[in-house]
């Protein structure tokens, strides 16, 4: 029945990610589909040094410290290894980070060192999702198979489902894409969020 | 438990169109590849939005070093040229004290009574003493862009300084009647924003006292418009309204940065006596203000050495520009200027640029490398008897040799009868030390407190400092202003020091929020953040974050390209088997030694380099992508231009030194000297050919004078930060209501112009086409281009287009 597969996936975003596969493992085990333990330490990094000047410049541009010690919360990884290219889901990046509490995200530090390999790996994940996977996506919620869904739907959606939006968030997601009946056109509003 | 799963999980189920259910495993994939995508694009416009505000930082203090340099030089100039040279005539009366001083001859000199107001004005005509329906109907007057009759100007210009010379430096305030005070911080001639504020938190009154921060004036274009009004409000209610002096309440700012051109062009008649009354007036503004004996309200900062004792005790209208130190009749010690083989000698040191109080920051980070076009650093000069002999000596020892300079200017013009002059001692030298600390000064995070090298003057200051003054003098908080914030405000310090910035969209059109605060008797402060442009509130963050980048980009685009010269000798050093290529670590490491900005260039790579090949850059097909077409002058070449565009704003402010009259215009004998003024400022030859193609292609009146403004549009050198928000904003009104856009193709620029401006623009006569590419549309379609890429074309568009005039008003 129904109940039975949503109940693991849907209250704690740190169990399977439900992104991985449509059915999930029968047995819903408390941890990732992945290694249980993720050793930083033996992630080869195989960035070029240009590369790693970029990093580097994005890593100061989120450094908030009063005296510039290149170091940024635990808060602000996912941030900022997203600001480079990448797309970790939110669990991705608390796996990376050892699956901190929530009051550790900030006020733990993580400096530069520590974070090459966290990115490294996140960025070995091929999963990144294609605009053909948004539109598939997103076609779920065309009723009308016109090429629109509804702004409504898909804030709420956005807000209760998978790892949830805030308001705020939802609300610049969608500023400007909802036109008078407050329908999107799900195609540029996908040309949109990947235009960045 | 159950049931709430259920219920939910029938909530959310989905159905396609043909009624049929849909996993609910689909709908939340679905939902997950949205919002995980959702994230990457928030944290890369968090990242833009970063990078465009050090840009913009970075540009802002870079300029403002740039006109402390011309004004050392100048007394560089002063001291080496004999008194009867030409050059030094041209400059000479900067340094002059105001020869007029006495009150009855400052009355008839600023007397407005023969000034007769014609019956077809239609603005305000203010009856003194003033009160508060006039001075509503002036707020009136000016939100309908009316002007004030130069009349009344003078009129209120003049009651003001009566005012203000019985007003103490330090403004006592107190709230305790319950009232609030309301705060507000830098507006810089953004009209708007000052009649938000009082749209939001009413005008000020007897029940609403208000304090403003300084830095009326300057950048933005109604400066005038709001010193006006909070002169009114002053004189209206004088126990309510306290004005602060921030550091461009000082008419050497103004040259520069465009107060002093505002009046000029608004008051064609009259705007040389109103300047000379406002330089008097702003001399007289109060230094700063503290509420309840507990907070400090001040336009800058604060330093180790700050004394509120003393600073309660000086003339501070001695004062008249921060940048003008007091004369004294010490001997020199080591008169370097002098001297001029030793001058050059310190010149070349590796030196970044001293401030006026110290000479050589410490701890400044890798002075410049090669020096080429630019950089005349450190005219305070070093004495070279080593970096410690100069630290110990350094406030005395500058302004030791910069009076010997005031001492022979003293001789030869018009004495200044300022009473007290012969007596002045160290003291006033502390005196200076101090203003421009409170004036100048921005807060660190590290401890201490050092020279602010970046601004030129005052310091920067650390938690420390910030917690033994309060201490010292019992204070719980400063406000201060003088730094653009994101949100309008900002605390540091540990919630001591709070940063208040009232003017919005200071930048660029969508850049930061302006704020003000209110303080109650319990002094907390409450914060109100604000907008002003009305076209901005459709935009979205986003929207407003691509904007602001796109205007940083295109400014720093075109900072690269009038550095090529540099670059290019920069690369080919480093490329040292001419490859052609260049790896982006090391273009960063070369861009940032010749520009001197400090940006993350690795990051900004992807919107300022087309394409790379291995990680690898073609350094000539980039600049090939940046430059703009060749010139058509043959006689003035490409580097020459260059350095004129780069040093443009330089330009403009020795032909408004130059402009003794104040009249907008300089005969050609002054322009030539000015040329060669800029010539030796540059270390640059400007050759005899070049100076008189200038001159003879500029004067389109042919009369023999050279209209300052018609030069430098000649050059298509307009005010570009204007020119930039007059587009931008001429951009959003298209967006906004759909308008076909209009294209601005040369043809409208004046046809007797030069034949040189064609060089900064491309040959758009040629293709008007890619005129009408550089509109709203190539701005978003540049945008939803992917990162990785840039368009080329667009970008040669972008810069020719930075050169094709708007008619100025």
């Amino acid at each position: 029945m129904a109940p039975k597969k949503v109940e693991p996936k849907k209250p704690e975003p740190k169990k399977p990610e439900p992104k991985k596969e449509e059915a999930p493992a029968p047995a819903p085990v408390p941890e990732t589909p992945k290694e249980p333990e993720l050793d930083l330490k033996s992630v080869p990094l195989e960035f070029t040094a240009d590369q790693i000047e970029e990093f580097r410049d994005a890593f100061t541009l989120f450094d908030e410290t009063p005296t510039g010690e290149m170091k940024i919360r635990y808060a602000q990884c996912g941030d900022v290894m997203r600001a480079l290219g990448h797309n970790p889901t939110n669990a991705d990046v608390l796996t990376v980070l050892g699956k901190p509490k929530a009051e550790e995200m900030n006020t733990k530090y993580l400096d530069f060192e520590t974070f090459l390999p966290m990115l490294q790996h996140i960025s070995r994940t091929k999963d990144q999702g294609t605009f053909e996977d948004f539109v598939e996506g997103l076609r779920v919620f065309d009723k009308e198979g016109n090429g629109t869904v509804m702004g409504a739907e898909l804030r709420h959606v956005l807000a209760t489902l998978g790892e949830k939006m805030t308001e705020d968030e939802v609300d610049r997601l969608m500023a400007g894409q909802e036109d008078a009946n407050g329908c999107i056109n799900y195609t540029s509003f996908i040309k949109h969020i990947l235009s960045g | 438990m159950g049931c709430g799963v259920t219920k939910t999980s029938e909530f959310n189920r989905r159905y396609d169109k043909d009624g049929n259910a849909i996993p609910a495993a689909i709908t939340i994939k679905a939902a997950v590849l949205i919002q995980r995508w959702y994230r990457q694009y928030a944290a890369r416009m968090e990242m833009r939005r970063r990078y465009t505000w050090n840009i913009f930082q970075s540009m802002e203090y870079a300029d403002l070093q740039d006109q402390i340099k011309l004004y050392n030089f100048l007394g560089y100039l002063m001291d080496n040229f004999t008194r009867s040279s030409s050059e030094r005539k041209l400059i000479s009366h900067i340094f002059r004290e105001n020869e007029v001083c006495r009150d009855a001859e400052w009355e008839r000199y600023f007397s407005y009574t023969n000034i007769d107001v014609p019956d077809i004005y239609c603005g305000p005509r203010l009856t003194f003493p003033l009160d508060m329906d006039q001075v509503a109907d002036l707020v009136e007057a000016f939100k309908n862009k009316q002007q004030l009759h130069s009349r009344y100007v003078l009129q209120l210009l003049l009651e003001t300084w009566k005012l203000l010379r019985v007003l103490p430096n330090i403004n006592r305030v107190s709230t305790c009647h319950s009232k609030e005070i309301t705060i507000c911080g830098d507006l810089h001639g953004q009209l708007e924003d000052l009649l938000l504020i009082f749209y939001k938190n009413g005008m000020p009154s007897l029940e609403k006292p208000y304090v403003f921060n300084g830095d009326f004036v300057d950048r933005g274009k109604d400066s005038m418009e709001i010193l006006l009004i909070l002169f009114a409000f002053l004189l209206v209610y004088p126990g309510n309204v306290y004005l602060n002096r921030g550091n461009h309440e000082d008419h050497i700012i103004n040259l520069r940065y465009g107060f002093t051109k505002e009046v000029l062009s608004k008051y064609k008649l009259h705007g040389k006596r109103i300047l000379k009354l406002l330089q008097k007036i702003f001399s007289w503004l109060p230094l700063v203000t503290v509420i309840d004996q507990r907070v400090l309200i001040v336009h800058g900062g604060v330093s180790d050495t700050t004394d509120l004792a003393l600073i309660a005790r000086v003339d501070r209208h001695r004062y008249v520009s921060a940048l003008r130190p007091p004369k004294k009749k010490t001997p020199s010690r080591i008169n370097v200027y002098a001297n001029s083989e030793l001058y050059h000698e310190m010149i070349n040191c590796k030196n970044t640029t001293g401030s006026l109080t110290f000479p050589k920051p410490f701890g400044a980070r890798e002075s410049f490398q090669r020096r080429s076009l630019q950089d005349f650093s450190s005219t305070m000069a070093r004495a070279l008897e080593g970096e410690f002999e100069v630290r110990r000596r350094q406030a005395e020892f500058s302004l030791s040799s910069f009076s010997k300079s005031h001492n022979i200017l003293s001789t030869t013009l018009s004495p200044d009868s300022e009473p007290d002059s012969s007596q002045f001692t160290d003291t006033s030298n502390d005196e200076w030390k101090q203003i421009l600390d409170l004036l100048w000064s921005d807060p660190m995070s590290q401890d201490g407190c050092i020279p602010n090298e970046v601004r030129g003057g005052g310091c920067y200051w650390g938690p420390d400092v910030t917690e033994d003054f309060l201490n010292r003098h019992n204070l719980q908080l400063i406000i201060r202003s003088h730094e653009c914030k994101q949100d309008g405000y900002e605390f540091c310090h540990n919630r001591k020091v709070l940063t208040l910035f009232s003017a919005s969209n200071y930048y660029e059109v969508g850049s930061n929020r302006g704020a003000f605060i209110r303080l109650g008797p319990d002094l907390v402060p409450y914060f109100v953040q604000y907008r002003a442009t009305s076209m901005t509130r459709g935009l979205s963050f986003p929207q407003n974050v691509k904007r602001t980048e796109h205007t940083a980009l295109k400014a720093l685009r075109e900072l690269l390209f009038v550095h090529k010269s540099d670059l290019l000798s920069a690369f080919q050093e480093i490329d040292k088997e001419n490859t052609g290529l260049i790896c982006l670590n090391d273009w960063g490491g070369a861009i940032e030694r010749v520009l001197h900005l400090d940006l993350p260039w690795q990051v900004l790579h992807p919107q300022i380099v087309s394409s790379t090949k291995d990680g690898k850059l073609n350094y000539q097909g980039w600049f090939h992508d940046l430059a703009l077409k060749k010139p058509r002058s043959e006689h003035i070449e490409q580097t020459m231009l260059e350095t004129l565009y780069r040093h443009r704003s330089t330009l403009e402010t020795i032909f408004r030194i130059v402009d003794t009259d104040n009249s907008g215009f300089i005969t050609f004998e002054d322009f030539r000297q000015t040329l060669k003024l800029l010539s030796a400022y540059l270390k640059m030859e400007i050759s005899d050919e070049v100076i008189n193609e200038l001159v003879i292609s500029t004067d389109t009146n042919n009369d023999g004078s050279i209209d300052i403004d018609e030069f430098m549009e000649a050059f298509r050198l307009v005010d570009k930060s204007r020119l930039e928000r007059g587009k931008s904003l001429l951009k959003l009104k298209q967006d906004c209501q759909s308008l076909p856009l209009e294209t601005e193709t040369p043809q409208t620029a004046d046809s007797t112009a030069p034949q040189m401006s064609q060089c900064l623009t491309s040959q758009t006569a040629d293709s008007p086409a890619s005129n009408t590419a550089d509109n709203a549309c190539s701005q978003t379609a540049n945008l939803a281009a992917s990162h990785t890429e840039d368009n080329p074309a667009s970008q040669t568009e972008d810069l020719c287009h930075i050169s094709v005039v708007v008619k100025p008003q």
